[in-house]
């Protein structure tokens, strides 16, 4: 009895504590279900991926009249990721080239200000350039129209997933069979994983005596790329198959699709993964999702299963199989007739070059950029919100630009010993070339250095370096100014470059000239087209220290410039953007153009979050800005930068060398009425160049205008209404007299020009060359 | 954005109006210095001067300005029906184009008044002026202009 008690009780014991151990596992059970179905839920109906935001090159306008190599054409349609036919072109993207004829059809692209829906147009090339302009599906002639900016970098978060999310109603269909097709034919059938299909791969795999096929479902695949990572463990392998029930049994075919086809990895850009069927198709066709044709869907569908070994440009056969394979699936479950899988299979399989799709360049002007908006739009916002960022650099300019900064410093590297042997001890030395438009202050092309790769310290904004004679056009323009009390100085005044001491911190300073000679009473013209310090010193004392820095601090010198007599030789750092921002002053007519890199910020929708605008402010008298240009015209002619032309450049341009004492910094910054281009040269840790601005900075200076201004017929700077040209008497700067000697032409202020004779002339002369 | 008054919005429409009607293509060239330049006031006689001529256009350039004055004349289009930022858009690329070109300077100055940013105008007003100031109608509508910008 007390036997059967005691049994009874055990029974009763064992039963509740296999109940309540069932209970706990039930209860742990569901806790770890509702866990799941709570991630699933929040990741599936929240903001599901981050997107990195895009920044865009200006466009390319394109017009009557404008010159254009083919050369550079043809990479820039390579780049936008237009293929080229030997028919007239009949969808987006494609080009045909026969001699010097054109004809484009236009890809579409969303523009802040709207919607191009993208036409053919044709054109021919000639040696003047662009004839008229023609859309071919209207024969309608056109006074310009514009290639779509190239994209220039994504900014992306840590897992530099690149991606264009699509809706699925936006696919094309036969994109959609495709993928079904091929990965995962029961789709529409499963409750989100499939027994028989993992039965056939198992029996698959053993008949293959090892794995040749998965069992998963889309749904499968889909929970392990999305929430899951990619181990191979039985617990990850269940919890994927509890997950893709639930995901299931929660959402519809459509909702798991569509986040399938934006999730899944195709391929590889650089260091970025190319996620989702919208940026593959951009990567591979440079197409919009629904303007994907039958084969190119079926290629994308295809590469699911292995971007790698399906890469179109490593492994074309097998990546041309596995297309034709998914077509012959298609036709096998009757999405495809005969004659529409015969015509696909037939279709060559033709991507985008690698080389196009993968370059990176401009990398310190996107740093420069994302630096720009940070206070609006701070990194986390850039990464996250798929943000579209137009800019003004013009890219064909860009890539010329990087590559005459890189060819240019490793030539003076091969030229000059000593710099060889800097390079061999581990230093390296760097450049940078900023070039704008001076009217706009739109950034064109922005090089802050000789190799991102490398160093990505930004020379062009955070580079504080002496300007050396860079500078002295800001004493110049000062003296040209009109004063007060005085009357201004001319290009022909006599100015003193006679040995000069000054007082320095209790001790005397005397500057000294390249040529460590004086030369006497010179023409403010000749000093400055040879860049004399002493007379450039001595004009600083006379027009005063602080006027300078007043006029080189409007024209947008911002970092601190002190009131010494070293000023005038440029002893005070700035950086390239600095004396860039206050070059725009000369060829502007006396008006800054406070450089612009940015025009807009939108949102992936097209609302705009961000419009920038020029800042222009005038400075300086037009007519002073004119004078400025005559003298620095002479700079290229006659004086320092005289090179410019053995280097190759022929044109109208003014500019100015710049060499710091003991040679460390090099710098030339040189414009043509519609183009400002600052070149730099030297050491990151001021190591001595030993070169001239003339010999390390100009070079690149000419090489890169001289492709800039290639095919523009500019004559010169517009000149103000109270400008008047008179002959004057070389040797005295007053008016001329054949008993005096050679003379000249020279610009003047109306009103300031000389009214006496050289006749009248003596040994002494007052500062505008007038006898007293 | 800055609300407009119906008084202001007629103004700006009837400066608009007139300044369409005189910047038709090829009608204006952007720059040529009209009248001689103001003679010396010196005790001694006028040394021989010239002006330094204005430079002739190249065909590039020619093409540019054209090209300029069809995206001007598309901005006034956008503009007058509103579409703000399609009329910027093109006033910029006018500018990007062909950056002497007086026409655009003025016309994007008054879509930053219309969008309600007439501290963006003013730089572009003194532009207008220095490339148009010398015909006589430009400068009456950048003088309007600026009043408008001053006095909204």
């Amino acid at each position: 009895m007390a036997k059967r008690k005691r049994k009874n009780r055990l029974r009763r014991l064992s039963l509740g504590t296999i109940g309540g151990i069932a209970a706990i596992f039930f209860f742990a059970g569901s806790l770890y279900l509702f866990s799941l179905y709570h991630v699933i839920t929040e990741k599936f109906e929240s903001h599901r991926w981050n997107l990195p935001s895009r920044v865009y090159s200006s466009a390319f306008p394109l017009y009557p009249g404008l010159y254009l190599d083919p050369r550079d054409l043809d990479a820039r349609l390579d780049r936008l990721g237009y293929y080229p036919v030997n028919h007239a072109p009949d969808s987006h993207g494609q080009y045909r080239k026969h001699d010097s004829r054109f004809e484009i059809y236009l890809h579409r692209f969303a523009y802040p200000h709207g919607s191009f829906p993208g036409f053919p147009i044709g054109f021919d090339l000639g040696g003047q350039g662009i004839t008229a302009i023609t859309r071919l599906d209207t024969q309608e002639s056109l006074a310009h129209t514009e290639l779509e900016p190239e994209l220039i970098a994504s900014i992306f978060d840590d897992k530099r997933e690149d991606r264009t999310v699509v809706r699925l109603a936006d696919l094309p269909p036969h994109l959609v069979d495709a993928v079904v097709a091929i990965e995962d034919a029961r789709f529409y059938s499963h409750i989100g994983i499939d027994p028989v299909g993992i039965v056939r791969a198992m029996l698959a795999n053993i008949k293959a005596g090892g794995i040749r096929q998965g069992g998963s479902t889309i749904t499968q695949q889909m929970v392990k790329n999305f929430f899951l990572d990619a181990r191979r463990t039985l617990g990850r392998k269940l919890k994927e198959a509890m997950m893709a029930v639930m995901i299931e049994a929660r959402y519809s075919k459509t909702d798991i699709l569509d986040v399938y086809l934006n999730d899944i990895y195709l391929g590889q850009r650089g260091s970025a993964s190319v996620a989702g069927m919208g940026e593959a198709a951009r990567y591979y066709f440079s197409k919009d999702i629904d303007q994907l044709s039958l084969a190119e869907a079926a290629f994308l569908a295809g590469l699911i299963r292995s971007p790698g070994t399906y890469s179109p440009s490593r492994h074309p056969q097998a990546a041309t199989e596995r297309r034709n394979l998914v077509l012959a699936k298609l036709r096998d479950a009757d999405k495809l007739s005969l004659a529409e899988y015969q015509a696909a299979i037939a279709t060559p399989l033709r991507v985008r070059t690698p080389a196009a799709a993968t370059a990176q360049s401009a990398a310190y002007f996107v740093d420069y950029v994302i630096d720009d908006l940070r206070t609006n739009f701070p990194r986390e916002m850039l990464v996250k919100d798929g943000l579209r960022i137009f800019t003004t650099l013009d890219m064909s300019a860009q890539l010329k630009a990087e590559a005459i900064v890189s060819r240019g410093i490793d030539k003076l590297e091969k030229t000059y010993s000593w710099l060889a042997k800097n390079r061999q001890a581990g230093l390296e030395l760097e450049g940078a070339l900023l070039s704008l438009q001076p009217q706009t202050g739109f950034i064109h092309t922005y090089v802050g250095g000789r190799q991102y790769g490398r160093n990505q310290f930004d020379h062009i904004r955070s580079a504080h370096r002496q300007p050396g004679s860079a500078f002295k056009p800001f004493v110049y323009a000062t003296a040209l100014m009109p004063h007060d009390t005085e009357t201004p100085f001319t290009l022909a005044s006599r100015v003193s470059d006679e040995k000069l001491s000054l007082p320095a911190g209790g001790s005397s300073w005397t500057p000294e000239n390249y040529d460590h000679r004086f030369h006497g009473w010179v023409s403010l013209r000749t000093a400055l087209e040879h860049s004399y310090n002493v007379a450039s010193v001595w004009l600083a004392t006379e027009v005063g220290l602080d006027a300078i820095i007043t006029t080189a601090t409007r024209a947008g010198i911002t970092s601190t410039l002190e009131p010494y007599p070293s000023l005038a030789l440029g002893a005070f750092e700035v950086t390239p953007l600095e004396l860039a921002t206050a070059y725009t002053v000369f060829p502007n007519d006396g008006v800054r153009a406070q450089p612009v890199a940015v025009l807009q910020v939108i949102t992936a929708d097209g609302t705009v979050l961000d419009r920038r605008h020029m800042a222009l402010t005038t400075v300086l008298e037009p007519n002073v800005a004119y004078l400025m240009n005559r003298l620095l015209m002479g700079v290229l002619d006659e004086g320092t930068a005289a090179s410019a032309r053995a280097l190759g450049f022929t044109g109208l341009a003014a500019g100015k060398t710049g060499t710091t004492s003991d040679y460390r910094d090099a710098w030339f910054v040189g414009y043509t009425p519609e183009r400002l281009t600052l070149t730099w040269v030297g050491y990151d840790h001021n190591t001595p160049t030993r070169l001239t601005g003339g010999k390390a900075a100009l070079p690149l200076w000419a090489e890169f205008m001289t492709w800039a201004t290639r095919g523009k017929t500019y004559s010169d700077f517009t000149p103000p209404e109270d400008i008047i040209i008179v002959t004057i008497d070389t040797a005295t700067g007053l008016l001329p007299d054949p008993s005096c000697g050679p003379s000249r032409d020279e610009y003047f202020l109306s009103g300031t020009e000389p009214t006496q004779s050289c006749l009248t002339a003596t040994n002494t002369v007052d500062r505008r060359g007038l006898a007293e | 954005m800055q609300p407009i008054t119906c008084t202001r919005h007629l103004l700006i429409i009837g400066i608009l109006a007139t300044v369409m009607l005189t910047a038709c293509p090829g009608k204006r060239e952007p720059r040529h210095p009209a009248g001689t330049p103001s003679q010396p006031t010196t005790e001694t006689p006028a040394p021989p001067h010239r002006r330094p001529s204005t430079p002739p256009w190249g065909e590039a350039q020619a093409a540019e300005y054209q090209a300029a004055e069809a995206l001007v004349a598309d901005g006034q289009i956008a503009e007058a029906a509103g579409d703000l930022n399609l009329a910027e858009s093109q006033f910029r690329q006018a500018l990007q184009i062909a950056p002497h070109y007086g026409p655009a300077y003025y016309w994007l100055a008054v879509v930053k008044i219309d969008m309600g940013e007439p501290q963006a105008a003013a730089g572009l007003l003194d532009r207008a002026e220095t490339l148009l100031g010398t015909d006589p109608d430009w400068l009456e509508h950048i003088t309007a202009l600026r009043q408008v910008m001053t006095n909204p």
